[in-house]
């Protein structure tokens, strides 16, 4: 590899850093402005004055902001990013049950996505222009119109409860079906268009039609020249999706009571644990920019026009 | 007992959450348990959120001590059905003439779940714990009227000189000045006595390991998860039913519903009102259904008597009468009583002979217009919580007060935030879910409605000298003045009641859904308020 | 995507969407490319069902007062019974056409009314997302290498904070909850995709030779942008604003999911499927209903934009 792409990775690499860096500082700084005190929450509503004290006290609430802010980085030079107020747990042992629990959840969410999408995507494609193309692509809008939590709590009630085919709570992997299933037909849309839009693109290509003219059956054009290429954008839009997946999916995480980072999150800005918040942002964060850095070397090295200014 | 949608509180502010009703029956052994059942099997009960703390000074709230109950016990709690204070790990105590000198004779040969005798020194380190500012405990200020505890909480003495170990069974506990309701503080869940022993080996990871002398020991917490609670082969009391209590938590209050009416939980509550049509329509479900009228809680709105309209008492008055309560117990599906005073009926103090507050709209109008105000004069804010049944009440307030011609505009905020700016004096008219810390009536009337001047609590700034006077007056009253006492906090409830600082608006009823393949059901007459209580109180057996 | 929050689906998806707009812009034969476009769009029956549910919705939001047959803060006594129970949907008339509400609203005045604050957010919250993303869109393709390079890397900022938590934090700092907070919040945050995008189009735009005859000739930098530019991208514009507000829609109800959204007792469709999901098994059209108007809505948009896309695209 020439000395061109090492330099820009090692760019690209700082410049991940420094991202994150500058999230937890935006972070911090927003927090402050939300009108909340924890030590008010925990000590309730008619708490003397003198125990609120004690409690700030406790937490560190008392000192100026970027002293505090200054502890965070301390800490987490040693790898510690605090108490929670409310959990009264380290917040590293608390994404530590977290975050397996939410991959659990990316990764079956992004199966059925790509099972869907794919699926329905190139039947689509291949029945284009047709009566099932449109009906497809109908469907799958459809899909994606409907709000996620709404579609969780009625797969609840259907599937678990009158139709009992899947557990009703848990965290065992029978309970990852409904979630996931459930972003899965909300989230399938994309894939769908996408790899839709790229086989219609590639069929109407050069070599495609030069492989045909070269007398080779059909299916093989579709299989071989098409799916191959229509599936790097898939598999980009894949990694970057998961991404966000891995970094906490809130609303479906609340519906179904999975303990994954995104109830973690909803929990701690209700409350404004404030350390627990600061550790989300931090792994959620370090996660896209993770992926984001992965893909963009990937293809400095897979493609050489890309040019690294 | 309100449950948040989203909020790991149950009702507002820890401390108001707490509401230690519990039945004693700890060594007391019922002659009703002599009941045909077996002994053995699993209670299962599911919480929406994680189980906050299990530790004392932890500010443990209304889903900790649902969980701690089994854990722990208190120095003294309340017999059967009642509100009177009994013994637990005090076998017995004696009270100074003067009424600030307690000495407690501790039961012997108890020992914790992990087999360490329990002392006096025990109770003494646990209660310490509780003052000692580093602990941070929400509760401290509770145990400040205990002599020398000012002291130590400002870091001038070393221990607290009020607290002593006479012998390893023999406490005496002195305070500064007599305190009415000092046992019922000792009642409390953050009056529990963990194993100091454990507390100072794990520090701040102790509620991971929490040993205590209550009938069950904790076996298993995965958080978020599932906490199990198994039976205490040391317990010094009667031998508890269950062989293990388990605790689902996570499913909300709807998935809760449907889990128990698969049977995967023998027990829940309280019920979600969008439950009680499916509850009412369905006699399977009706039978398990346990209505506790007596639930120690009131819903009101204060005015904030300083501020604008509300100076004029006719105002507060007209608000007063505007209000449809029938309707807000609707609301509620009927899981209520409509307020009309501030203590919630079967508590004592409660009045039973008051009538309802009348709904009567053409008198707040013709009040109104007295004081000054024309149809569409008066413009007030009001502000509340973002629990959906809190949003609902309130939009119901809203429609009353509109059609006396008063507009209102609505404020919600995420219950943290209101907690924050209620405190910060920012609200001036706003609700609060009161649930008692404890069955007297000073927890509703010190906390909230005399202390004007150090402005914690008195959200409607009421500054009654009479009131004022009676109050403090009552509180500072040894308990064995108890109908004396009681006779002052009515005198001042009629005083509040006549210049109407808040609008009360119904006292909430819980409901509970507890499995018919256990029995016996409990009644309305028992005053459960934690579901963990049931497996270890009610005598709940298997048939 | 995990989560309709319009940032997610903004980053992975617009450039699939709209990626070939106007590949073959240079085309110099036939009919005028606007022309063509909007023959294939009127000839697409997924653009004109996606058109006319949009058209729907912004009728009901506009004659709100005129179309719903109550108000829809008035709470009926006959609305609910003394043990909450709210009314079913009746089928004569004058009656609850679509039953009412826990509190003994008519729920069908109230969905016809919540198309009004669904549009507001959807629309106005677009407006500034898509304002301040095409305006430094414009602007780094036009600009120096360097200030381009700063703005890129702050759009990557942007694009890489946990979008739901910041959503999520930056509503809670105005106190109370505001139909004005969730519309700025969503249209302050909703910009850096576009800017990528418009980007993109737009330095491909300013290297062919017409523009770079304006530079060479001295034409401003204001005029470059609206003149050549802006023109040229405006297709891509028109498909993301389209996806942006069904996306802003669905993030208002999700707030309002969670209790963060409009306050009441203005009638959101997202906060009334909340209600409906409350008390959906002794009241289903409480859930019904409302759904049914947040799907239309959202497919109403989502068509019309796939309908753009198709007609811009050849």
């Amino acid at each position: 590899m020439n000395r061109n792409i090492w330099d820009y990775i090692g760019r690209r690499v700082l410049w991940a850093l420094l991202t994150v860096f500058g999230i937890t500082i935006i972070n911090f700084a927003v927090i402050y402005l939300v009108p909340v005190n924890p030590a008010q929450v925990i000590a309730g509503i008619h708490a003397p004055h003198q125990t609120v004290l004690n409690i700030e006290r406790a937490l560190g609430l008392t000192q100026p902001i970027w002293v505090q802010y200054g502890i965070f980085l301390w800490h987490l030079l040693h790898l510690n990013l605090g108490y929670s107020y409310f959990a009264h747990r380290p917040v590293m042992q608390m994404i530590g049950q977290a975050l397996p629990n939410t991959m659990r959840l990316g990764v079956a969410a992004l199966v059925a996505e790509l099972l869907i999408g794919v699926t329905v995507g190139y039947i689509a494609a291949f029945h284009s222009p047709g009566f099932l193309d449109r009906f497809l692509s109908i469907a799958a809008i459809g899909g994606m119109s409907v709000p996620n939590y709404w579609l969780g709590t009625m797969f609840i009630y259907l599937f678990a409860y009158r139709f009992p085919i899947f557990p009703l709570y848990g965290q065992g992997w029978a309970n990852l079906v409904l979630p996931a299933l459930t972003i899965g037909i909300t989230g399938a849309a994309w894939y769908m268009r996408l790899l839709r839009t790229e086989i219609l693109e590639i069929v109407h290509a050069n070599y495609v039609r030069t492989a045909r003219a070269k007398g080779v059956s059909e299916r093989r054009v579709a299989i071989r020249h098409v799916t191959r290429n229509a599936l790097i954008p898939v598999i980009t839009l894949a990694g970057m999706d998961l991404a966000g997946l891995l970094s906490g999916v809130v609303i479906i995480e609340t519906v179904f009571g999975w303990p994954g980072i995104g109830l973690m999150t909803w929990t701690a800005v209700q409350n404004l644990d404030i350390p627990t918040i600061m550790g989300v942002v931090l792994v959620a964060s370090s996660l896209i920019v993770l992926f984001n850095l992965v893909v963009d070397v990937l293809y400095a090295f897979l493609d050489p026009r890309i040019r690294y200014d | 007992m309100k449950t948040q949608q989203f909020s790991p509180k149950a009702v507002m502010g820890v401390a108001g959450a707490v509401m230690v009703l519990a039945l004693a029956g700890c060594g007391s052994t019922p002659s009703s348990t002599s009941q045909s059942g077996r002994y053995g099997g699993t209670f299962t009960l599911a919480y929406q959120s994680d189980i906050p703390t299990l530790d004392p000074a932890g500010s443990p709230g209304f889903e900790s001590a649902q969980a701690m109950y089994g854990l722990y016990n208190t120095l003294v709690t309340y017999a059967p059905t009642s509100t009177t204070i009994a013994p637990s790990l005090a076998q017995s105590w004696s009270v100074t003439a003067g009424g600030t000198v307690y000495t407690f004779h501790l039961r012997t040969g108890v020992k914790f779940s992990n087999g360490d005798p329990f002392t006096a020194q025990d109770v003494v380190y646990n209660l310490t714990r509780q003052i000692n500012p580093k602990s941070a405990s929400y509760a401290q200020s509770y145990y400040l009227d205990i002599q020398g505890a000012q002291a130590y909480a400002k870091g001038q003495a070393s221990s607290v000189s009020g607290l002593k170990a006479l012998n390893s069974h023999t406490l005496q506990v002195t305070l500064v000045q007599p305190e009415g309701y000092f046992l019922n503080i000792l009642a409390m869940p953050t009056s529990d006595i963990a194993d100091p022993r454990i507390v100072r080996e794990y520090g701040k990871a102790y509620e991971d390991h929490a040993v205590g002398t209550g009938p069950y020991k904790l076996t298993e917490w995965k958080h978020n998860q599932v906490l199990t609670e198994t039976r205490n082969p040391n317990y010094w009391g009667k031998k508890p039913y269950f062989s293990e209590l388990k605790f689902i938590l996570g499913p909300d209050p709807a998935t809760q519903f449907l889990m128990f009416k698969r049977g995967e939980i023998d027990a829940m509550g309280p019920v979600p009102p969008a439950d009680m049509p499916t509850i009412n329509s369905t006699p399977a479900l009706k039978k398990d259904l346990v209505v506790l009228a007596d639930t120690g809680s009131i819903d009101f709105y204060f005015m904030d008597v300083r501020y604008g309209p509300f100076k004029n008492v006719l105002v507060r008055r007209a608000l007063n009468d505007a209000i449809n309560r029938k309707r807000l117990v609707a609301l509620d599906a009927g899981q209520a009583v409509p307020a009309n005073q501030y203590l919630p009926p079967g508590y004592p103090g409660s009045q039973s002979n008051l009538p309802p507050i009348p709904y009567n709209p053409s008198k707040a109008r013709a009040l109104l217009s007295q004081a000054g105000y024309k149809p569409g004069q008066l413009k007030l804010t009001l502000t509340v919580n973002n629990d959906p049944a809190v949003v609902q009440q309130a939009e119901s307030v809203m429609a009353n007060l509109q059609a006396i011609g008063v507009t209102v505009q609505l404020h919600t905020m995420s219950l943290s935030a209101y907690i924050t700016a209620l405190s910060g004096n920012q609200v001036h008219f706003g609700i609060i879910q009161w649930g008692l810390d404890y069955p007297d009536p000073s927890d509703i009337f010190s906390s909230l409605l005399v202390g004007a001047a150090d402005g914690t609590g008195n959200f409607a700034w009421f500054n009654n000298a009479q009131v004022n006077h009676l109050v403090n007056e009552a509180n500072a009253m040894s308990p064995q003045q108890e109908a004396t006492r009681l006779k002052l906090y009515d005198e001042a409830q009629a005083i509040a009641l006549n210049q109407q600082p808040w609008i009360p608006l119904i006292f909430p009823a819980n409901t509970m859904l507890v499995s018919s393949s256990l029995h016996p059901a409990p009644t309305g007459a028992n005053r459960y308020m934690y579901l963990g209580q049931l497996g270890i109180e009610a005598n709940l057996i298997w048939k | 995507m995990a989560e309709k929050w319009p940032q997610n689906s903004n980053v992975t998806t617009a450039p699939a969407a709209v990626g070939r707009i106007d590949a073959d812009r240079s085309d110099p034969s036939g009919p005028s490319p606007r022309r063509r476009a909007l023959r294939r769009f009127l000839h697409d029956p997924i653009a004109l069902v996606g058109s006319g549910l949009v058209f729907l919705m912004l009728i009901l939001a506009v004659l709100a007062p005129l179309i719903a047959p109550y108000s829809p803060d008035k709470q009926f006594a006959r609305g609910i019974n003394a043990l909450g129970v709210p009314v079913a949907p009746q089928w004569h008339m004058p009656g609850f056409f679509l039953g009412t509400d826990s509190l003994g609203r008519d729920l069908l005045s109230r969905i016809i009314w919540g198309a009004r604050v669904s549009m507001e957010v959807g629309l106005i919250a677009t407006a500034i997302a898509v304002s301040i993303g095409v305006f430094l869109g414009l602007l780094s393709a036009t600009t120096s290498a360097r200030w381009s390079n700063i703005l890129m890397r702050f759009v990557d900022v942007m694009l890489a904070f946990p979008f739901y938590l910041f959503v999520m934090l930056l509503v809670s700092v105005v106190g109370h909850a505001s139909t004005w907070v969730v519309i700025l919040v969503l249209g302050v945050l909703g910009w850096p995709a576009m800017v990528r995008m418009v980007r993109g189009k737009a330095v491909l735009v300013r290297e062919e030779q017409y523009v770079e005859a304006a530079v060479a000739s001295g034409a401003s930098r204001a005029r470059i942008m609206l003149k050549h530019l802006l023109p040229n991208v405006l297709p891509t514009i028109l498909v993301f604003s389209s996806l942006t507000i069904s996306t802003n829609i669905m993030a208002e109800s999700g707030l309002s999911f969670l209790g963060l959204g409009v306050p009441p007792p203005t009638p959101s469709w997202g906060s009334m499927i909340s209600e409906g999901l409350q008390v959906y098994q002794s009241a289903p059209w409480i859930l019904i209903f409302p759904g049914l108007a947040l799907a239309l809505a959202m497919l109403g948009f989502n068509l019309l934009a796939d309908g753009l896309n198709d007609a811009l695209r050849t």
